[in-house]
């Protein structure tokens, strides 16, 4: 019996034994990194973002303090802490509630409910002194001027549902992220790097104390090629005439863009206010939408030059070869228009006064092939690669598109609507101003683009030598100037400014809605320094974008910031 | 005389061991964090251990006959004092485990346990006295007169609620029964009894103990209520390894990640703090311990003291093996203590004086 007994007695310790040698031995270090987790916490830091300047070296975008109204998690008065910030902040209690829940992060993390700029209430909510408050002060994105910045620049948000794929390496769901504009196409130089504080904890989650500290670095710093001036400048005016459109100046010879508006545009500062967003969402003027590189248009009579310059280099007219307009243009059939009466004309008058007719038998007398190969030369039907998101390519058609996408054959009807920039032709106003760079700096393709400079490291000039004739593409140019300096010249109207403009205007006709109004041009002629490119969605007529234009560069010169627009 | 005819020096030098163990958790679990923030409770205990050093001078000096003749009244002031603590219960709207007297509150179901080995062994030495051929099918003398007494008890502690003294009142029940009755179609009859029995207990559970015994089946099912000290105490075991994190460096013990450290879960403390080292040399100590116990049962030759040895035996067997196989997640959580290593006055004065017993006894065989 006592033989038996002392078997049992070791038995029973040694099941004791064998279990904790698995869970010690075996398992043991599993368990301890278990136990690390329980007591080993990080509490992040966010860092700053980087600061996006304009060609003067005045920020577009910011970081500013704001203030944050924060609550522990576990706090016992809670309810009374909510009801008391929604009274002084005269917010509804039921979004901070709503806020609480979403932004708890861990047990021992303040929990932001609402983020707010206004100092007077900070201050007040202070003098209350509210048991179980906390006011952080935070950094906020700020844009500075957030309308006419708004597509350009982009806005950031904590991490969206599209991204929390993102989780895995290692991003957190409070971060920001770029989410449009330039701050998504460089979210990973402008976002810095998160520091943190490694602190033990109890069971509790309450800390007990510091063990690490990695400070939090900031994001690198974008200088752009942008003009905050006359990006606002060209803002208000759109939005005085509240005409849906686009203004763009550009560099010929670099491509960088100095003016990008988009007209309806949004307030980039409000776009964390939830109310406003689904606003702006069921907007009818699509406010999200950066029309000079994602909205597609017929381009009408801008594309001309480019006819004119497939006629030239492949030497099916020369200057003195001349086409009758007598207003309507017969072709098996078919009657086409043109916009007025103009008689007989030559290449350069025909592009001063903008005949369709002459275009006509233009076309038809080059072909479809070699204007689509020169189309396409000029950056048409083709991602510009220009330094923003979403960037859309346009439409150029061919023959052999057709028959792929629509199972049709190429009509010389085809061939006639596409001379005028008709058809189905689609290009985007950056393309436009692509193209018009082109005849500007002497056959040379650039790559538009916003930011020169990542801190203090220049990114360089892209740009393609075309294979063109230089003599073609100097009596192309020469037409473009009649444009504007000719008394019949469609866009005569900016002769006066003393700029030495030359362009093409555009009175492209639409299915929906009233036609769009376009001018692209360069100036000066002999010199050019600028591009520009004023589009006006259902603007009616090319005549309105003169119009547009002109006010523009006269407000622009007359302040001086055409003649002395280097970078400081 | 000898000094080791006098007294089991083995089982002493362990005890002197378990003690220290026990002395250097305590100090641990009750030190958080730079502070002695349980400072009042160590000192508690210290003198509690003192109070069991006389105590178990008083009973290894006694003549342990005297507990024979002890038993039945000592049976019946651990069933009115248990009933006291009921009446008190209903008065106070509660639960109620305790009573004080003179200020110092008291366990009477840790009373209880010493009443129980008592009486058993009273009911089986009683029994031994009968013939040998007499006994084997004597169901009356073997198994109802002994259960009687012990279900009633039984019965109050697990009303109290108490599943965990109740486990050892069964289980020194069975232990005996099996040990000294050597029928063993008694001991089939007692053990579909309990069987038959166990429904009837499930009912009687207060839900918080049924979420207990769920739980032990998932912890999981509920981490941060009901199965999280099962899953904090597995993870400070197990991050004890080979060598442990040292003295007063085990995060989770520290940290208080484990509720009752200084109760019932007081192995956490050894195993994270002392590693699997640390556990081996004091299960080895508790086998030393056990081992010399049962030695000392079976050296007398007196039937009672027999009878008292081993039934001390199984209930420290029965308390260390469920304390620490519960502290690993193998049972369920029970409120069970580990015998002199956890704190607590009525089981370290229940602990010392069944060790003076078996001591007494010890001494007390050289003599038959």
């Amino acid at each position: 019996m006592e033989e038996r007994l002392k078997k049992l007695t070791i038995a029973v310790l040694l099941v004791l034994v064998i279990v904790l040698g698995y869970y010690q031995i075996v398992k043991g270090d599993y368990f301890f990194k278990k136990s690390r987790l329980n007591y080993l916490r990080i509490i992040p830091q966010k860092s700053l973002r980087g600061i996006i300047y304009d060609r003067h070296h005045q920020a577009l975008v910011k970081n500013t303090l704001s203030f944050q109204a924060c609550l522990f998690p576990h706090t016992p008065q809670r309810q009374k802490v909510l009801s008391a910030l929604s009274r002084v902040l005269q917010v509804e209690k039921k979004i901070l509630e709503d806020n609480f829940h979403k932004n708890i992060i861990a047990p021992f993390i303040p929990v932001p409910v609402y983020t707010f700029s206004s100092v007077d209430k900070a201050i007040r909510l202070e003098e209350k002194n509210i048991e179980g408050l906390i006011i952080k002060v935070v950094p906020q994105r700020e844009v500075v001027s957030p309308f006419a910045l708004a597509q350009v620049v982009g806005y950031v948000q904590s991490m969206p549902k599209a991204l929390s794929y993102l989780r895995k390496y290692g991003f957190k769901t409070y971060q920001d992220f770029g989410i449009s504009g330039l701050e998504a196409y460089y979210d990973d130089y402008l976002r810095g790097k998160e520091g943190g504080v490694q602190v033990e904890v109890n069971s509790r989650g309450e800390v007990r104390g510091v063990l690490g500290k990695v400070k939090p670095q900031k994001g690198k710093d974008l200088f752009t090629s942008l003009d905050l001036r006359m990006q606002d400048l060209a803002y208000r005016l759109l939005e005085e005439k509240r005409q849906r459109g686009v203004i763009l100046l550009m560099d010929p010879y670099s491509g960088e863009i100095m003016v990008m508006v988009s007209y309806p545009s949004f307030n980039a500062n409000r776009i964390s206010d939830a109310a406003y967003f689904r606003r702006l969402l069921r907007n009818s003027g699509y406010p999200f939408l950066n029309r000079s590189l994602q909205g597609e248009y017929p381009p009408g009579s801008v594309f001309k030059p480019v006819v004119a310059l497939a006629a030239l280099e492949k030497k099916k007219v020369s200057l003195a070869t001349k086409f009758f307009c007598d207003g309507t243009f017969n072709f098996k059939g078919t009657k086409y228009r043109c916009w007025s009466v103009h008689g007989w004309q030559s290449l350069l008058g025909a592009l001063a006064v903008s005949c369709d007719i002459y275009f006509y038998n233009l076309g038809l007398r080059v072909g479809v092939e070699p204007i689509v190969y020169y189309a396409r030369m000029l950056g048409l039907g083709a991602l510009s690669g220009v330094d923003l998101p979403q960037e859309r390519r346009g439409l150029l058609p061919s023959p052999a598109w057709k028959r792929h996408k629509r199972h049709q054959s190429w009509y010389k009807g085809d061939t006639i609507n596409l001379s005028i920039g008709q058809g189905y032709l689609l290009v985007t106003p950056l393309q436009i101003a692509r193209l018009m760079s082109v005849f500007a700096n002497g056959g040379y393709l650039v790559r538009p683009h916003l930011v020169r400079k990542i801190e203090s490291v220049s990114l360089g000039v892209k740009k393609e030598k075309l294979h063109l004739n230089p003599a073609g593409l100097r009596w192309v140019r020469k037409g473009m100037r009649f444009v504007v300096s000719r008394e019949n010249g469609t866009a005569h109207i900016l002769e006066d400014l003393g700029l030495e403009i030359a362009g093409k205007t555009g009175t492209a006709q639409t299915s929906a809605g009233p036609s769009h109004g376009w001018f692209g041009g360069f100036f000066p002629y002999h010199n050019p320094k600028y591009v520009i490119v004023v589009f006006l969605e259902n603007g009616k007529s090319s005549h309105n974008a003169c119009i547009l234009a002109k006010e523009f560069l006269k407000e622009a010169k007359d302040k001086g910031w055409l003649s002395n627009n280097e970078t400081q | 005389m000898k000094l080791n005819k006098l007294i089991d020096l083995k089982l002493i030098v362990s005890l002197l061991g378990i003690l220290i163990f026990s002395l250097l958790s305590l100090y641990s679990a009750l030190h958080t964090q730079g502070e002695f923030s349980g400072r009042n409770i160590f000192v508690r205990q210290i003198i509690w251990l003192g109070l069991g050093g006389v105590v178990l001078g008083i009973f290894y000096l006694l003549d342990y006959y005297i507990l024979y003749e002890l038993s039945i009244p000592l049976y019946l002031l651990s069933l009115v004092f248990l009933i006291a603590v009921e009446v008190l219960g209903r008065i106070r709207m509660g639960a109620q485990r305790w009573i004080e007297i003179f200020g110092v509150t008291f366990q009477p179901s840790e009373l209880a346990k010493l009443a129980a080995v008592l009486l058993l062994a009273r009911f089986f030495s009683g029994y031994l006295k009968i013939p040998y051929h007499n006994r084997r099918h004597d169901f009356w003398e073997g198994v109802v007169k002994p259960f009687l007494p012990l279900g009633i008890l039984a019965f109050f502690i697990f009303t109290q609620p108490d599943l965990g003294t109740t486990l050892v009142i069964v289980f020194l029940f069975i232990f005996m029964v099996f040990t000294l009755s050597r029928s063993r179609k008694n001991a089939l009859i007692i053990i579909s009894f309990i069987i038959l029995l166990m429904p009837l207990g499930w009912k009687l559970l207060k839900p918080y103990q049924k979420q207990r015994l769920m739980v032990f089946l998932n912890p999981y099912q509920d981490p941060l209520g009901a199965g999280y000290t099962m899953i904090q105490s597995k993870i400070a075991v197990g991050s004890g390894r080979l060598w442990g994190k040292g003295f007063l460096a085990g995060t989770q013990n520290q940290l208080n990640f484990i509720p009752a450290r200084h109760t019932d879960f007081i192995f956490t403390v050894v195993a994270e703090e002392w590693g699997f080292a640390g556990c081996l040399l004091l299960l080895f100590l508790y086998y030393v311990f056990l081992r010399r116990i049962l030695a000392v049962a079976f050296m007398t030759k007196d039937e009672f003291g027999r009878a008292v040895s081993l039934g001390i035996f199984a209930l420290f067997l029965f308390h260390i093996f469920v304390n620490i196989a519960m502290v690993l997640g193998v049972l369920p959580v029970v409120g069970i203590p580990l015998p002199f290593l956890s704190y607590g006055g009525s089981f370290t004065l229940v602990s010392f004086s069944l060790l003076g017993i078996a001591l007494n006894v010890y001494r007390k065989s050289n003599y038959f």
